[in-house]
């Protein structure tokens, strides 16, 4: 509690605090045991599909954890046109080089997600039961009343300190739960850039308050939480208790992943728009409304 | 509940540490229209090209994309949702219907992009 009140203390919209803020971020310890962003990196695997220890769900559990996995196969697909569009935009906006890199780096990243994902949907049911590959893209809202500047900012904001932040905290989470080693070697491979993909989000939030061009952002965050978490804090009120036997192999139930995402809203995203100084005033209206936080 | 506030060092610090605060932050180097003579907008009027990193224009990779064999679609195409980004972390099937075919849109969550997925000739 301590420690995230001091976060809060250096809070500010001046762009000398974001300095500090960056060299303060910098000295801290722990990023720095976690991947290395690099141009062009990333993790690579080689996973033993083989040794998942599938008979253990029972076939029952082995449809649950395997059909998650298939949809997540699906996600991963349409986060590669996500991080497309994003490596358009910011190309034409400009931004600095570590962000374009890691933008356009995640996009390839999702592929070989989506492709994990679906080894691990084979692994439980079947080749027959999991497509080869999927096609689309998502339908993300574009913004139009926003000007190009505030559009790009605001898909930034929405697909990488929302969506992939959150998804990383809940590969935390699945990871620290899992005790099939295969299994964990999957969500580790998956955990590795999804870090990134959050982070990528921040340091470009962080430029973008520096330089004092954030309009509309404050008016715009209420939707795109309200999109990125709905489904998830709405959907457990809904579902059946969480089979806490699933998750030893790369699962979380509905009313864990609701709990995943509370905290991940509360102790990490808030905070987070807190420390590099957006207003919240609307996004904590709109939260407490739905009683969300 | 595994360490949030790790969570937060990680992701939301490590991002800021990524970022330079240079004097012109993020804006780049901004050559509009009225930069005449300079040829570094990429995207300024009349260059209406892609780059040309190669001679073989007519096979741009939106082809062969059509080309799915025993795939499925990802996002209908028509659909008048507009949903927003992909979420990677919980799958979003209906958790009270825990195995029902995820073909089934019913048992999707409304206003993420999976509610858009149909299934195309397997």
């Amino acid at each position: 509690m301590a420690s995230r009140k001091r976060r809060r203390s250096w809070s500010t919209r001046d762009g000398a605090a974001m300095t500090r803020a960056a060299k303060r971020a910098r000295r801290s310890e722990p990023f720095r045991v976690e991947t290395a962003p690099t141009i062009g990196g990333g993790a690579r695997r080689s996973i033993a599909w083989e040794a998942l220890d599938s008979d253990s769900l029972g076939t029952r559990g082995r449809q649950t954890v395997g059909k998650t996995w298939r949809e997540r196969m699906r996600q991963e697909h349409l986060a590669v046109g996500a991080f497309a569009l994003l490596a358009r935009e910011l190309a034409e906006e400009g931004c600095d080089a570590v962000v374009l890199s890691l933008i356009t780096r995640a996009a390839c990243d999702e592929v070989r997600h989506a492709e994990i994902c679906r080894q691990f949907a084979v692994a439980l049911l079947g080749a027959a039961d999991v497509p080869v590959r999927y096609r689309g893209l998502p339908k993300v809202p574009m913004h139009t009343a926003a000007n190009a500047s505030a559009r790009v900012l605001f898909h930034v904001v929405e697909m990488c300190c929302l969506s992939e932040t959150t998804t990383g905290v809940y590969f935390t989470e699945m990871l620290a739960r899992a005790t099939d080693p295969v299994a964990r070697e999957a969500i580790e491979s998956l955990l590795e850039d999804e870090i990134d993909h959050g982070r990528v989000g921040w340091a470009y939030l962080t430029q973008r308050v520096a330089a004092r061009r954030i309009a509309g952002l404050a008016d715009a965050l209420p939707a795109m939480l309200e999109r990125t978490l709905r489904g998830v804090l709405d959907g457990a009120s809904r579902a059946h208790a969480d089979d806490a036997t699933l998750e030893r192999c790369g699962y979380l139930g509905a009313r864990a992943a609701a709990e995943v995402y509370g905290r991940a809203l509360r102790d990490v995203i808030l905070p987070g728009f807190d420390t590099i100084g957006v207003d919240l005033r609307p996004a904590r209206k709109m939260l407490a409304e739905r009683k969300w936080a | 509940m595994a360490n949030i506030d790790r969570a937060f060092r990680v992701i939301v610090l490590g991002g800021i540490a990524l970022a330079t605060i240079p004097a012109t932050a993020c804006g780049g180097t901004e050559e509009g229209s009225s930069d005449a003579g300079s040829s570094r907008d990429e995207g300024a009027p009349g260059d209406s090209n892609f780059p040309e990193e190669g001679a073989y224009f007519d096979a741009f990779p939106s082809e062969t994309a059509q080309f799915v064999d025993a795939g499925f679609d990802a996002a209908t195409d028509g659909s008048a949702f507009i949903d927003g980004f992909p979420q990677e972390g919980p799958a979003m099937l209906d958790s009270s219907v825990p195995d029902s075919n995820i073909s089934d849109a019913t048992g999707i969550a409304d206003g993420f992009p999976q509610e858009t997925a149909q299934l195309v000739d397997p």
